[in-house]
């Protein structure tokens, strides 16, 4: 698991995890998607807030953002309205994307971006060594909440679904091939697709327990385009959080194709005004003040 | 302007509309100001909120006038129209003050006016009959057309144009019948009411200007719209930003123009997600730009450290208004100084500019983007409400531009961490190549680096500072930055420094004060920060005496000026929400001087003062 990708999307930068974290298997599959997906280096942007998770792009040689912590998501439809022809691709954690980024990720996903989001959940604070984050159960206990976590973990998936994000997806840092079939299938979709990856942390919460708890929801034969049924497996991650014994549910959770992406719409607009005003000349020539009485 | 008589003082009009939300206010002031410079005036809108005024909501003052010199501000104001509950019209008020008190007063005694109520003062008020108008009493919107007719009779201005404007600008609304019949009842109102009773009428009447330049080199526009033009021609192409008074018609304004030109703008949810957006454009050195006010430059301070680290440039507006907190939203103020220089955590290189007029909102808008992309770093520009909401005709900007190309391209200084192909960046301290790094050595020659880069300012931008010192004699180069008044030449009776709208003012103040034989050297800054210090310590070489005239309580630029040089100065300083007036301006600096030149004579008398000099 903790095998260091080389391949030549690597800068060579030694990654500064743990050297046992589970990150390193979405590094790896998301690295070997690019590949597969034909895109050179400076043909793929990549944008992180702060925290592990959100060290991934310094270690890669691609266009990369490491920004403020939250903030991944505007930098990146910044990066996506100036160069709509190449990926955008964010990686994050639960607490950069929901808590302190949480505004963002709620109209990010609703204007349906064609952006996709990586999110690496361990759901706890790991680079200011064990906090909850909103993802935490019930009664989590970190170094602010010795006495566990007081309130409910936030559902990220049907956040997400209601949000209005076009795709929704879940896997698991214990099986690689499947992250990348998620990572894949995110990268394939147009509108925002949001990959939640369930990534234990090695150094304070293991949750040994979760790889016999999967079950996949494409097995299942699961609709991806039906709203209910999408929030009906998006409530089971809650209940997961909170029976140690219910099944876990991976795979594409909600995907429709017929939502209103906004770089689609941009592209309309501009279509739409091309040749309004061939210079600013045209702008001043109405700002003139009406002369055409004055004779 | 107006050729045919030289030797007549400027003719300079004002008209102020006051009237609650929905009566037109707005609409009429906007129309007539555009009546006036299609007949080749000087004209301009002013947004003012006079609080004195009983269920007053919103006003508007209009200023015309031959040449432009008038201020867009004033105490005074020749008619007073009242078109909330009070229907009035008040003519003549020696300052609109005392029309105001006036307007208060009949609204106070009820408005069973009938002719004119003359008043020992010169004014005249006459109650406007609204209800001659079958349609305003369903649309009380119409009111603006019947003003327009009662302004019209009375200035003499060919209906033809008023009529003009009213089916241009109202087309879209389907009022334009309606509107043109409450015009015409307006006029002929007046005509049997107002015109007969008028003592000074031909005091107002407005001639066809008869050298009205060319219409091609005249435009009308607002602060907010220059800003937003001149951003289209620094070649923006990525606008994000969030609604907020009184910036928000930047976002309007770009909205509209920004797709033909191949851009977008585009509203974000909150101020963070703005700068967020315009760093993520120029991360692909696609130009980008933001607006906003004070509360929203708060929200952005970690995003602007976040461009000073990764040396990411940007461009940020601030409209400012009066704060802290949502404070006064559609007032005027020059609070941000400080902000926008020092806001933020960390220490942080940016450049602070401040545009005083239209036309320099347009064309440091574009001297912004030239400057972030030389330097590579947040650029932001203040302005504030009055200016930005500021309508007035103007030269047409220099537009030599197409579609994809910049009037103003400066040679970018190189980025944090060129790739050969890619470029990445961190916001973690990190080496010349990007790679994060802790080290002592590395830090002290990044930080370095980010800051001494900003060295050079001086030798580009010098330009930016205006010194002006009228008919006093230029000091000797030698003594150039000598802390010390110069014996080869009268001394001034005053420095003055300001920036930002009042500096446009102090600008009109000086020049009456240099008509009344008082010598004054002024600088008006248009670059704040980096700090200049020689712009400043010039300033000595005229006299010691040094007033710096800005709107806010602390003396912000007075508080850099002395922090950065050690020159105390004397701060003139209004903090109301209203912008200064010249005439304010000019009676404070008056009284310095004169406060001054008393103590100067006790001291000389007193047998100490000659030994000082």
């Amino acid at each position: 698991m903790s095998e260091i990708p080389q391949n030549r999307y690597m800068n060579g930068q030694p990654p500064s995890w743990c050297p046992e974290c589970s990150y390193f298997t979405v590094l790896s599959a998301l690295t070997e998607c690019l590949d597969e997906h034909g895109l050179a280096p400076n043909e793929v942007c990549l944008v992180s807030g702060s925290g592990c998770s959100s060290r991934l792009p310094m270690f890669l040689n691609t266009y990369g953002m490491h920004t403020l912590h939250g903030r991944p998501l505007p930098a990146a439809i910044g990066a996506r309205l100036a160069r709509p022809d190449i990926p955008v691709i964010v990686t994050t954690g639960d607490g950069d994307l929901l808590s302190i980024g949480a505004a963002h990720f709620v109209h990010a996903a609703r204007k349906n971006f064609d952006i996709t989001v990586i999110c690496l959940n361990n759901r706890m604070y790991a680079m200011t060594k064990n906090q909850a984050s909103p993802t935490s159960p019930v009664g989590y206990k970190g170094t602010t909440t010795p006495y566990g976590k007081l309130s409910a973990p936030l559902n990220i998936t049907e956040l997400a679904v209601s949000c209005g994000a076009s795709m929704v997806s879940r896997s698991c840092a214990y099986d690689k091939a499947h992250v990348k079939k998620m990572i894949d299938a995110a990268m394939n979709h147009r509108g925002f697709s949001l990959v939640d990856v369930i990534a234990p942390c090695r150094a304070f919460d293991q949750q040994k327990d979760i790889p016999e708890r999967l079950y996949d929801l494409q097995a299942k034969g699961h609709a991806v385009n039906d709203r209910e049924s999408a929030m009906r497996e998006a409530a089971r991650v809650y209940d997961s959080d909170q029976d140690k014994d219910a099944g876990i549910p991976v795979g594409i959770v909600w995907k429709r194709d017929d939502m209103l992406c906004f770089d689609d719409q941009v592209k309309r607009v501009l279509g739409e005004n091309k040749g309004k005003y061939s210079s600013l000349d045209d702008i001043f020539d109405e700002l003139r003040p009406n002369v055409k009485f004055h004779e | 302007m107006d050729a045919a008589n030289n030797n007549d003082p400027p003719f300079t009009l004002r008209v102020l509309l006051v009237g609650e939300a929905g009566d037109g206010v707005l609409n009429a002031g906007d129309t007539f100001m555009r009546a006036a410079a299609a007949m080749g005036f000087h004209s301009s809108v002013h947004n003012c909120f006079p609080p004195t005024i009983r269920g007053g909501m919103c006003s508007v003052l209009v200023t015309v006038s031959d040449d432009d010199s008038a201020a867009p501000i004033s105490p005074s104001a020749d008619f007073v129209f009242a078109l909330g509950r009070a229907s009035l019209v008040v003519l003549g008020g020696a300052d609109s003050a005392s029309s105001v008190d006036r307007v208060n007063d009949a609204i106070n005694r009820g408005t069973d006016i009938n002719g004119a109520i003359n008043t020992a003062d010169g004014t005249q008020t006459f109650k406007l009959d609204f209800d001659l108008c079958p349609h305003i009493h369903n649309y009380p919107q119409l009111k603006s057309g019947f003003v327009l007719g009662v302004l019209s009779t009375i200035l003499g201005i060919p209906d033809a144009i008023v009529l003009g404007l009213i089916t241009e600008k109202l087309k879209a609304k389907n009022l334009t019948e309606q509107n043109a019949e409450a015009f015409k009842f307006g006029l002929d109102s007046a005509a049997s009411n107002i015109l007969p009773a008028i003592r000074a009428v031909n005091k107002y009447a407005l001639r066809l200007a008869s050298a009205c330049p060319s219409s091609n080199e005249r435009v009308v526009l607002d602060g907010n719209r220059a800003v937003a033009l001149g951003a289209i021609s620094a070649g923006c192409r990525v606008y994000a930003s969030y609604p907020i008074t009184p910036a928000t018609s930047i976002g309007a304004y770009m909205a509209k123009y920004l797709p033909a030109f191949g851009g977008f703008a585009y509203q974000t949810e909150d101020e963070i997600s703005a700068i967020g957006a315009v760093a993520g454009a120029w991360f692909f050195d696609t130009p980008a730009m933001t607006a906003t006010s004070g509360p929203g430059l708060s929200l952005m301070q970690e995003f602007l450290g976040y461009c000073s680290m990764t040396e990411t440039p940007a461009v940020v507006v601030d409209v400012q208004r009066a704060g802290p907190s949502i404070g006064m939203p559609t007032k005027h103020s020059q609070d941000d100084l400080m902000a926008a220089i020092f806001g933020g955590h960390g220490e942080g290189q940016r450049i602070v500019l401040s545009a005083s007029t239209v036309d320099e909102c347009f064309h440091l808008t574009i001297e912004a983007f030239d400057m972030a992309r030389r330097f590579r770093c947040p650029v932001i520009l203040l302005t504030d409400s009055a200016l930005g909401n500021l309508q007035t005709t103007c030269k047409r900007p220099n537009a030599d531009v197409d579609v994809n190309g910049h009037t103003v391209t400066g040679a970018a200084l190189p980025a944090a961490a060129p790739g050969a192909t890619v470029r990445r960046i961190t916001g973690l301290e990190h080496d010349p190549k990007g790679i994060p790094s802790n080290t002592a050595n590395n830090r002290v020659r990044q930080q370095y680096k980010r800051f001494s880069k900003m060295d050079k300012i001086e030798a580009y931008y010098n330009y930016m500072q205006t010194l002006d010192i009228g008919d006093l004699k230029p000091p000797m180069p030698k003594s150039r930055f000598a802390a010390k008044m110069q014996n080869d030449g009268p001394p001034a009776d005053i420095c003055v420094i300001s920036w930002g709208f009042s500096a446009a003012m102090t600008r009109i103040a000086v020049s009456a004060l240099r008509k009344r034989g008082l010598k004054i050297a002024c600088l008006y800054p248009r670059l704040l920060f980096p700090f200049i210090n020689g712009h400043y310590l010039e300033l000595l070489n005229f006299c010691k005496r040094i007033a710096v005239v800005e709107s806010n309580y602390t003396g912000q630029l007075a508080s850099l000026i002395r922090t950065n040089t050690g020159i105390n100065t004397i701060s003139v300083k209004k903090y109301s929400g209203e912008p200064f007036t010249p005439e304010e301006i000019e009676a404070e600096l008056a009284g310095i001087i004169d406060m001054e030149k008393f103590i100067e004579d006790i001291d000389n008398s007193n047998g100490d003062g000659a030994a000082k000099k």
